[in-house]
């Protein structure tokens, strides 16, 4: 496959927010002010829509037909084949939008409520008022409920009914959400620098306080043994093998330049991520390999092509090659064997 | 191809309040159209009903939060936090951005805001206060007892405002406007007021002023030491303090600390110019409840190392600040020196 060269980057027109897997070896990227388009190795990036709305979330179902964009202004659902709007519902912020597994229904945040679609846009439920905004939504593994940020704690909606949502409370503005694959754990990052961890079949509450920036990324690895989170200039990995995290020191990935911006799990081997920074750089580690509390070296470092922030960070499907996408625009794909 | 990278730097952010019906959306209106070449994002409360085409306009409703710690300095605003971390991803769209509050809008938490978020500490700056005031209705609002426990959101505005325009000035007497200028004054001496019909103030007076900048504190508050009568009626007032003489930085701090610490909650503004002995430069603070900010900044050179202090805010006692701040000299040498003006 031909791909292009460092010299033949160029760079997206506007920002960009956050990008998500499509078809093949091609990814989605939302722009900063609404802007959906296409990057693929071979092509590199194609505008699609304007959206017309500052944007905030991107998902793409599974079978890379359908995104999901949300928006400072409401969100659409967009028909990926044949380029042409399905729905819109505009009016309210839409901070998150998550697609579940099989891509039969799109979860959206839609100002303090969250709103269930089917991939034709047809809402089939409404559940709110939430204590705010909802900042984040993740589904749980068994597909039939979602947990939901907002500020005072993480909120647990079922998709097929009514019921109260199961409470997890914490005195605090949520902004992201992170579920363990095996559904046992729940963990929030805080504006108030915190890392909240739920555990959901009990009320226990773990709290890691004292991290220097808020925490706006947390993430579970594959195998559900690792949770990675930023908020200071490392990036701190905790075990949560048996019975969690509870008393263990966390494993730290040191010297991130303005903090780690971006983070990505291997879709499947335990313990390796892709993290990037503020200052533009990429490296691999194995956590694995790590000594509790000791900053340990990256596996690799990944050549880069920007000193500006990473914004985001995608393994294709085969977890060979990496897709880096920085603030000021620039996209490359490194390949990682 | 090569690109030449702009530098941007912190984004100046106004906050416009004023209670409703004074002509915030006027003033907003105002700076949206001038001419000043300025590419404004807007940020405005739900009800607003700005239709500016060239400008980016975002909608906000009021969501305050409270930190876990149940501190009134840790209450802000969620809203803002979420709308200007949106818009930070688009910093090269505009220039400056303008939030409009509504009228019953508490400006603390606002500006807390940008002191205790991050991420907005680094990209924003805020850079006033701009409260605008019905000269013929306002003071019914300020004289307005409230229920033991409710603050009086028209008092408040105009206590945090480091520029007052007093609009519709038209449409008042001179005796209307003499009472709410002297009612404006004994609650914030500090701030300057502009007479205005149809909010028509010199946008220079309004935009870039620096109020919460510490390196231009001093260039900006040609009031800063008005001293005024006092309403009785009103527990929100101004107490100035301007003392020669030198400052023990050990005994300035402990005095801060302690009376930020318990007093924060009542004092809703404080800022000041300090001479400290042992240092050739101006320690200049600003603080909004119990959140402090300070520096050493310009050399005093041949100036008169003169302490120049400003609190804002309810329950003030003039005699107690000014002996507490006057403990706080090096010397009892300087002391005894020292010309207090209050």
């Amino acid at each position: 496959m031909e791909t292009l060269e460092a010299t033949e980057l160029e760079k997206m027109p506007v920002s960009p927010v956050t990008m998500s897997h499509a078809k093949g070896d091609s990814a989605v990227i939302l722009d900063a002010d609404g802007g959906l388009g296409s990057w693929s190795p071979s092509i590199g990036y194609l505008k699609i829509a304007d959206l017309d709305s500052g944007g905030t979330d991107l998902s793409v179902n599974p079978s890379g037909t359908v995104a999901a964009v949300a928006g400072s202004d409401g969100f659409v659902l967009y028909d990926l084949v044949n380029e042409e709007l399905i729905t819109e519902h505009r009016g309210q912020w839409s901070s998150s939008v998550a697609w579940n597994k099989d891509g039969s229904i799109v979860a959206v945040a839609f100002g303090k409520k969250v709103k269930l679609y089917t991939i034709d846009g047809t809402c089939i439920r409404t559940a709110g008022d939430f204590a705010s905004t909802v900042m984040d939504l993740s589904w749980l593994p068994d597909q039939e409920n979602i947990a939901v940020a907002s500020f005072g704690g993480v909120s647990i909606m079922s998709t097929v009914n009514d019921v109260e949502p199961m409470q997890k409370e914490f005195v605090g503005s949520l902004l992201c959400l992170a579920v363990s694959p095996a559904a046992d754990w729940i963990v929030s990052g805080n504006q108030d620098c915190s890392l909240q961890v739920f555990k959901i079949k009990d009320s226990t509450r773990l709290e890691m306080q004292g991290f220097p920036r808020k925490v706006t990324d947390a993430q579970f690895d594959s195998s559900g043994l690792w949770l990675a989170n930023n908020g200071a200039d490392e990036v701190t990995v905790w075990d949560f093998k048996g019975k969690g995290p509870k008393g263990r020191a966390p494993r730290i990935l040191p010297k991130h330049v303005y903090g780690g911006t971006a983070l990505a799990w291997h879709p499947t081997k335990a313990g390796v991520i892709a993290t990037g920074d503020g200052a533009g750089l990429v490296r691999i580690w194995d956590v694995a390999k790590g000594v509790p509390e000791k900053p340990m070296p990256p596996m690799k470092r990944i050549k880069s092509y920007s000193s500006s922030e990473v914004r985001f960070i995608l393994w294709d499907s085969t977890g060979n090659n990496l897709v880096v996408c920085h603030a000021d625009g620039v996209i490359y794909q490194e390949s990682i064997v | 191809m090569e690109q030449e990278e702009k530098v941007l730097g912190p984004i100046p952010v106004t906050v416009i309040t004023g209670f409703l019906g004074s002509g915030k959306t006027t003033l907003l209106n105002r700076i949206l159209t001038e001419n000043h070449g300025m590419r404004i994002a807007v940020i405005e409360n739900e009800f607003g009903e700005v239709g500016i085409d060239d400008a980016l306009v975002l909608s906000s409703e009021e969501e305050i939060f409270e930190m876990n710690n149940g501190c009134i300095c840790c209450t802000v605003r969620g809203d803002l936090i979420r709308i200007l971390g949106n818009l930070i991803k688009r910093r090269d769209k505009f220039d400056r951005i303008v939030i409009e509050t509504t009228g019953m809008a508490d400006p603390a938490p606002v500006a807390q805001t940008f002191f205790v978020d991050d991420e907005l500490r680094a990209a924003c700056k805020l850079d006033a206060i701009i409260t605008v005031v019905d000269a013929k209705h306002a003071l019914q609002h300020l004289l307005e007892v409230k229920e033991e426990g409710v603050e009086n959101e028209s008092v408040e505005q105009i206590a945090f405002a480091d520029r007052i325009v007093l609009n519709k000035t038209d449409i008042a007497t001179p005796q209307e406007q003499a009472d709410v200028i002297k009612a404006i004054k004994s609650l914030n001496a500090g701030a300057t007021i502009y007479p205005a019909v149809n909010a028509n103030v010199d946008l220079k007076e309004l935009l870039d002023i620096g109020a919460f900048d510490l390196q231009r504190i001093m260039d900006t508050d040609p009031a800063f030491l008005t001293d005024t009568e006092h309403m009785h009626d009103q527990s929100v007032t101004s107490v100035g303090i301007e003392v020669e003489g030198a400052l023990d930085i050990e005994k300035l701090n402990g005095w801060l600390g302690m009376l930020l610490g318990e007093k924060g909650t009542d004092i809703y503004r404080s800022k000041g110019i300090l001479s400290i002995a042992d240092s050739d430069e101006r320690y200049v603070f600003h603080a909004v409840h119990m959140l402090f900010n300070g520096e050493f900044t310009t050399k005093w050179e041949d100036a008169p190392r003169v302490n120049r202090m400003i609190f804002i805010g309810k329950n003030l006692d003039r005699k107690e600040l000014t002996d507490s701040f006057m403990a706080c000299m090096a010397t009892e040498n300087s002391k005894k020196k020292s010309k207090v003006k209050v």
